[in-house]
């Protein structure tokens, strides 16, 4: 029989910046949450990531969730009491090519059918306009309302605030079997205890492969490794966000300390079950070689530092957020772009459990789309083969 | 403004170099570090924080701290330490905003 | 990207080093040895710049001759030295990422000497960035150099062998000394008599420096801290303390002095970021408050092919790092088949009769100067802790209140360690606050991370020949 030592509403498995959203969510509802992380809050994708907010995602299905999130932006370091370095910039996605260009012509169209205020800019316009980008640069389209903030503010800051609402946060602390009870709720057994709750959230991004078999749910969930890179203290070069129109390379600039952020996606080289990443030379060198085919003058500022984080993948890259397996059982995350939805996937998991139904469109991510099956709770004892 | 000295017995010093800080020429010699002409000349504080804007000068002198960076024109920011001196070379503080 | 090849790489080319190149290349090994300086040398044995003409070397000191001794001893091998060359990264076993200043390349070897020395203690304390305030290094280094006095009325607050012999370097030299606050009293010495008699050549050279001072009447006040230093652009005020045997002050012995630079010697802490970053296991000495790279009797880390030896594996002054220097190289000689096994026993037994000598010298040394609790507890609120960053002590425990309780956490959460110096000054600084505020232990608040690159690098350098694929 395991002892109960912890009683919860809502158990949030992973501190990363879903997970975190889901608790301040929850939290802010009165919802009693426990957040389990096994490691330290961002240690993996959330920790990695250049730190966009953007409006024209790729896919494009996940605009209308990005229109949402943005209008949390807006407020949310109001909202949280601590600020998250939101700042709207303006955003460039640029094209060499004429077949990059056409592609971004469609994008554009596309997102304007959205209601996406999305231009594009040709040369010698965009010369005017960024006069930063390399002469190579024949388009791009911008988009008046991407910009950027700061991952470890914005964690941090959904953290104090989930904190201040009353969530509680374990760190350093592994969840080592989740299954439901008769009673449908929940023994989340961890290295620190068993936490009895009535609903879980598994937002621990790519260990939610795992924790999602635990309850009997299969996720074509896959694990990528990915890069980004910090310059030195530097002279302002660009104030926009940019990035590539193949998505190869993301760029911006600190106001106040001219540090770029050069993100893109580059894998590293690890294991995530050993607990092993390290930056990959050539993902380390191809980066810095777009960074400055996009913007030359970066080529006179100091690499500062280069770190990876995992991450989970689904097939389409769209975001998960919602029940799965048995009843009370949710998944959070695993998104492309999934910092700039945090704020908004957060209170999606929230309204599930608070509401039964969550208050905005989010059809798109629903966890059915890859388990047509209607879930059924499977065996409750630990004997799911793996 | 306190001075550095420079210690003449048993050395005998190179060339004579000329280079200007924030400015203002500075009388230095081959050999000698951007950071050791900046101290001769009297100039202590080598940059201001980029955040809180406070000074800062030379501190650990190995090129491991980073405080004594200025920037220097056509090479960007430089450790004034580890960095010799050139005849002409243009070198700022960050004092008067540049 | 060009790859060059050795079948040793030395990095670092102060005395440990180039020991180490010296026993291997005497055995015929061939040697690459990198140093971000221009000239060999590290920092004990600093050389004057080219363009500078030495008129009366005994005006130099022991150390430069010492190592122009030592420099000498590499006449007529065959070393290659690349200088002005930074180890930034390495990516497989035993091939490191190099770069100087035209250009990056690749360098891969049999086998590895880290030779990395140290770098001093940071200790923040109330107006420490102010222009004017140094490490003892510091000052040590304009003076041997570049010939150069930092100021000209100094106050050196600090522990240990350094200090003394950087004081008494600088009042040679004609620096106006105020004072010289010690933290260790005098007696503290007399507890460890033996390994002082053992290490005999030390101790008399630490009494003639002791004695110098006392001529020049070099006020010394000891057991005392610096707990303030103060001034609008720069230095003009510093305020010392008499401390307790915990190196806490102890109220209303305050005393403040008229200066325009103060010293900060608090002891070194070993340079280890290569060696983890290329994967040696490190464990945490106590003693010293660093953490050290595991090490077999022949400096072998638990890295194969992987050596370290001298200041960058445990501080232990230049005669050390000469001797460890000798046995690796001469290790190296034999890993590499070009002596015998015999021969080596016979070669090092010499340079470790030496060691054993040095070792109990170095211990005592280590027991005597051993850092108090004091010494991390003399930041306020408003003082900076993370010098790049600008990131104050009361940042650094909001976060620790709100959960971060390692070293990756707290900078995730303050920016501390993102700067330029890539958490050199505040990583050991931060630890204790950790250990304080949490009840945990140094150990326990981690490492900073080994990422890549261990330097600042420039881009423009990096890409100079890289061929990387357009994605």
């Amino acid at each position: 029989m395991t002892r109960v030592t912890a009683e919860t509403h809502v158990c949030v498995i992973g501190a990363g910046i879903m997970g975190a959203s889901a608790a301040f969510h929850l939290a802010e509802r009165g919802i009693a949450t426990t957040v389990v992380e096994k490691a330290v809050p961002g240690a993996e994708a959330s920790g990695a990531t250049a730190g966009t907010v953007a409006l024209l995602r790729k896919p494009l299905a996940l605009t209308p969730l990005a229109q949402r999130a943005i209008d949390l932006w807006e407020t949310l370091g109001d909202r949280l009491g601590m600020d998250v370095g939101y700042e709207r910039r303006g955003g460039f996605k640029v094209a060499h090519t004429d077949d990059d260009v056409k592609s971004l012509e469609n994008t554009a169209a596309a997102g304007r059918a959205l209601g996406v205020d999305v231009e594009m800019v040709y040369q010698p316009q965009l010369a005017a306009a960024a006069p930063y980008l390399s002469a190579k640069i024949v388009a791009a389209s911008y988009c008046a309302t991407d910009g950027l903030a700061n991952p470890f503010a914005t964690l941090r800051a959904f953290i104090r605030a989930a904190r201040q609402q009353g969530a509680s946060f374990w760190y350093g602390t592994e969840v080592t079997w989740v299954h439901q009870t008769d009673d449908e709720r929940f023994l989340v057994e961890t290295t620190r205890g068993t936490i009895r709750c009535s609903a879980v959230v598994a937002a621990a991004g790519a260990w939610n492969l795992e924790i999602a078999r635990m309850v009997g749910v299969s996720l074509p969930l896959t694990t990528a490794l990915l890069q980004v890179i910090v310059t030195d203290f530097g002279p302002s070069i660009f104030p926009h966000v940019v990035s590539h129109v193949r998505e190869n390379v993301t760029l911006k600039q600190q106001r106040t300390t001219g540090k770029i952020m050069i993100g893109g996606g580059w894998p590293g080289d690890g294991d995530r079950t050993v607990g092993l990443k390290r930056i990959r030379r050539e993902s380390f060198l191809g980066n810095l070689e777009w960074a400055t085919e996009v913007i030359p003058r970066i080529a006179d500022a100091h690499v500062l530092r280069a770190w990876t984080g995992f991450e989970g993948r689904t097939p389409d890259r769209l975001l998960i957020s919602g029940p799965a397996g048995p009843r009370g059982f949710y998944l959070l995350g695993c998104s492309y772009s999934g910092f700039s939805l945090s704020p908004v996937a957060g209170q999606i998991a929230a309204e599930y459990i608070v509401l039964g139904q969550p208050t905005v469109p989010c059809e798109c991510v629903s966890v059915q789309r890859f388990l047509p099956e209607a879930a059924e709770p499977l065996a409750r004892s630990r004997d799911v083969t793996q | 403004m306190s001075q550095a000295v420079r210690i003449e017995k048993g050395v005998a010093r190179g060339e004579s170099v000329r280079i200007t800080v924030d400015g203002e020429g500075v009388q230095t010699y081959r050999g000698e570090t951007i950071a050791a002409a900046m101290l001769a000349a009297g100039c202590r504080v080598m940059r201001y924080t980029p955040r809180g804007h406070l000074p800062r000068g030379l501190f650990c002198a190995m090129g491991v701290c980073f405080e004594c960076v200025v920037t220097v024109d056509g090479s960007g920011r430089t450790r004034s330490c580890t960095t010799p001196v050139a005849d002409g070379m243009v070198v700022w503080t960050g004092r008067h905003g540049h | 990207m060009v790859t060059e090849r050795a079948e040793l790489v030395v990095v670092g080319a102060g005395p440990a080093g180039l020991m180490a190149a010296i026993e291997a290349a005497r055995a015929g090994v061939d040697v690459a040895v990198v140093d971000e300086n221009r000239r060999p040398g590290g920092q004990i044995f600093r050389q004057l710049p080219d363009d500078f003409v030495v008129m009366d070397g005994a005006r130099l000191g022991t150390e430069f001759r010492n190592g122009r001794q030592l420099l000498g001893e590499l006449a007529g091998l065959t070393i290659r030295f690349l200088l002005g060359s930074v180890v930034w990264g390495s990516f497989e076993d035993r091939v490191l990422e190099v770069v100087n200043d035209d250009r990056g390349f690749r360098l891969e070897s049999e086998v590895i000497v880290f030779a990395t020395g140290a770098h001093d203690r940071p200790v923040p304390l109330p107006g420490w960035t102010l222009p004017g305030v140094l490490s003892v290094g510091g000052a040590q280094t304009l003076l041997k150099s570049q010939r150069i006095l930092a100021g000209r009325r100094f106050l050196m607050a600090g522990t240990g062998p350094l200090q003394l012999v950087v004081t008494s370097q600088l009042a040679n030299a004609g620096a106006e000394i105020v004072a010289v606050a010690e933290a260790v009293p005098m007696q503290a010495l007399l507890r460890h008599v033996w390994p002082l008699i053992q290490g005999w050549r030390l101790t008399r050279d630490g009494i003639a420096y002791r004695w110098n001072l006392l001529r020049a009447r070099v006020p010394w006040i000891a057991p005392s801290i610096l707990v303030r230093v103060e001034g609008n652009e720069e230095v003009e005020r510093a305020t010392i303390a008499t401390v307790d045997a915990n190196w806490r002050p102890i109220p209303g012995t305050e005393r403040t002095f008229k200066v325009d630079t103060v010293c900060v010697g608090y002891g070194l802490v070993p340079s280890v970021e290569l060696l983890r970053l290329c994967g040696c296991a490190l464990r945490y000495d106590e003693t010293v408050e660093a953490w050290l790279p595991e090490r077999d009797e022949w400096f072998e880390t638990r890295k194969q092919g992987i050596y370290a030896v001298g200041d960058g594996a445990g501080i232990a002054g230049a005669a050390v790092a000469t001797e460890e220097g000798r046995v690796a190289g001469l290790a190296v000689a034999a890993r590499l088949g070009r002596i015998s096994d015999a021969e080596l026993r016979a070669a090092v037994s010499v340079p470790r009769r030496r060691l054993h000598r040095l070792g109990a010298f170095r211990a005592a040394m280590d027991a005597i100067y051993r850092v108090g609790p004091g010494l991390h507890e003399l930041a306020l609120p408003d003082t900076v802790v993370c010098r790049c960053e600008e990131v104050q002590l009361l940042d650094v425990q909001a976060a620790i209140e709100d959960g971060a309780v390692t070293l990756g956490q707290v900078k995730a959460w303050t920016r501390a360690g993102m700067g330029s110096c890539q958490g050199r000054m505040c990583s050991v600084p931060i630890a204790h606050l950790i250990a304080r505020q949490t009840g945990g232990t140094v150990e326990g608040a981690g490492v900073h991370s080994a990422l890549v690159p261990a330097r600042p690098v420039a881009i423009r350098t990096l890409l100079a020949d890289s061929q990387a694929t357009r994605g």
